[in-house]
């Protein structure tokens, strides 16, 4: 049965939803969701966000890409600060800060590009990433995720919907299409995997199933994952990096009707279907970690069901509490 | 590091129409280097008391299924309005000397082939950014028209020069609502 009560989570913190009526956040655990007051909360309520992020040495600071810019939260001002950037009339899809180094912020957008700031927002850069400027599919290329590599300082990932995986070795300066394998070039996420003996493994979800590589990405192969009911695989996350746990979710397809989540223990090689309290209205879009506390997940449909596991993502359990459309989940120490 | 959002609408010969965003970074006016940031989809144009009729063009930009054209006006006061719709070059590719932008052949003005040969492109396919502006003649519509699949699109801009208030004399002070407040509020947040 799933859990109920979350007497086990100690962490103080907020759960943060994007959506397409800008930002919510819950400070009760996921039961209640509120955005900022209207006339005081620095965006507009209904703009279209599609990223949050945090970062562990910026507690309770918030970055949310948006139809309208890229905008900073602080609970020091209770508002959301529009950041100056030539991504002002594009849509910032994903956002992600150095693990070493806050101040250097990197963005994905649609139509797909990169932006670089390393004083935090202050300066940007357009970097020369040779993305697909047209998709037969979806018309215009956009960016999935962003990773710094947990290793290597100056390495950068990203995945294209649908373009597929590119690698920067140059802090994000130039980057390469490595593709080699995929059975679909329309990419979601990435993990990784760094074991004792050097060798490295890194899964990467797509619209066709779950694919691994073993040398860094020049070459990746398809998992056989039978426990999926659908190909359609969009979010992978750790809830500890460097860890063989990957929580996997998976949806019939974009934006589909119904979905799940399963869960690996060994980096991909076995996987379980997740208990979950409710059927998914839609993909699972969205997974929600923060290293504070690994057992304590969230995990977000397209369509705006919001779901929280306590028990490290073996068992879920849907909130009542629905938000139209989202499409990133997170939540953070405060 | 300016850029343009261009969002274009493309209507293949079959009737078929994606669309595209696109980003633009570089503008080129019958070769000259112009700056991007004078590209809009703004139709609706305020223009100095002396300004002169736009110039009818045509532009030719670069997109991963082949090169687009579409209708453009290009204004004197500078700047460069782009219609929402467009066609694949390569739809026209074996009859693009026959289309006419204004009742002119394209074969008389510039074919788009030679603005894709100075960004450095072949075919339809060119350097990625680009957008290239062969202007014409002087006029408030830009029409490219197909005979050899018989259609047409027709671009134009409504200009409003400086000097007009649609307020007149009467132009009322900025007002603010109070909201649901319901009550008298002398300095807003």
């Amino acid at each position: 049965m799933p859990p109920t009560a979350d007497e086990d989570i100690t962490v103080n913190y907020k759960a943060y939803a994007a959506t397409m009526q800008s930002v919510w956040f819950s400070e009760d655990e996921g039961v209640s969701w509120n955005r900022l007051l209207t006339p005081t909360g620095g965006f507009y309520n209904e703009a279209r966000s599609w990223a949050v992020h945090t970062h562990p040495d910026r507690p309770g600071d918030v970055l949310a890409g948006t139809d309208q810019g890229l905008y900073r939260y602080t609970e020091e001002t209770g508002r959301f600060d529009h950041i100056p950037s030539p991504m002002d009339n594009l849509h910032i899809l994903k956002i992600a800060q150095a693990p070493h180094n806050p101040e250097f912020i990197v963005c994905g957008t649609r139509p797909a590009e990169i932006f670089l700031s390393r004083d935090d927002g202050v300066n940007w850069k357009r970097v020369w990433l040779d993305a697909s400027t047209e998709c037969w599919f979806i018309n215009t290329p956009r960016v999935t995720s962003i990773h710094f590599d947990p290793s290597e300082q100056s390495t950068i990932w990203i995945t294209v919907e649908i373009d597929g995986v590119f690698r920067s070795t140059d802090d994000g300066q130039t980057w390469e299409l490595i593709i080699r394998g995929l059975h679909d070039n329309d990419t979601h996420d990435l993990v990784f995997r760094d074991h004792d003996d050097g060798s490295r493994e890194i899964l990467c979800s797509t619209e066709d199933g779950v694919h691994r590589s073993t040398d860094n990405g020049e070459t990746w192969e398809q998992l056989q994952i039978p426990e999926a009911k659908w190909d359609y695989f969009r979010s992978l996350k750790q809830p500890q990096e460097n860890s063989d746990t990957v929580i996997a979710s998976v949806g019939d397809k974009p934006s589909g009707e119904a979905g799940n989540l399963l869960v690996s223990r060994d980096f991909g090689r076995s996987w379980k279907v997740c208990g979950m309290s409710h059927a998914a209205n839609s993909t699972i879009w969205s997974i929600g970690t923060n290293a504070a506390d690994t057992n304590l997940l969230y995990a977000a449909t397209i369509f705006g069901q919001i779901f929280k596991s306590i028990d490290g993502g073996e068992n879920w359990r849907k909130m009542d509490r629905e938000l139209g459309e989202i499409r990133m989940i997170a939540w953070a120490p405060v | 590091m300016p850029l343009v959002l261009l969002k274009p609408h493309v209507v293949r010969r079959e009737g078929d129409i994606t669309t595209p965003d696109i980003i633009v970074d570089h503008l080129f006016i019958d070769f000259e280097p112009a700056p991007v940031n004078r590209i809009t989809h703004e139709i609706w144009q305020q223009v100095p008391t002396d300004e002169t009729a736009p110039r009818a063009s045509y532009g030719v930009m670069a997109l991963g299924g082949g090169a687009l054209i579409l209708p453009v006006l290009v204004l004197a006061s500078g700047a460069v309005v782009v219609a929402r719709k467009a066609w694949r070059l390569n739809d026209l590719d074996r009859h693009i000397a026959w289309v006419e932008l204004n009742e002119l052949n394209l074969g008389k003005i510039g074919l788009p082939g030679d603005l894709i040969e100075y960004a450095g492109g072949s075919g339809d396919e060119m350097p990625r950014g680009y957008f290239f502006v062969q202007t014409a003649k002087f006029s408030h519509i830009a029409s490219l028209y197909d005979p050899v699949l018989a259609r047409r699109l027709e671009h134009r801009v409504v200009l409003e020069r400086t000097d007009f208030d649609r307020w007149g004399d009467g132009r009322p002070l900025a007002r603010y609502s109070i909201g649901p407040t319901q009550k008298e509020i002398t300095h807003f947040i």
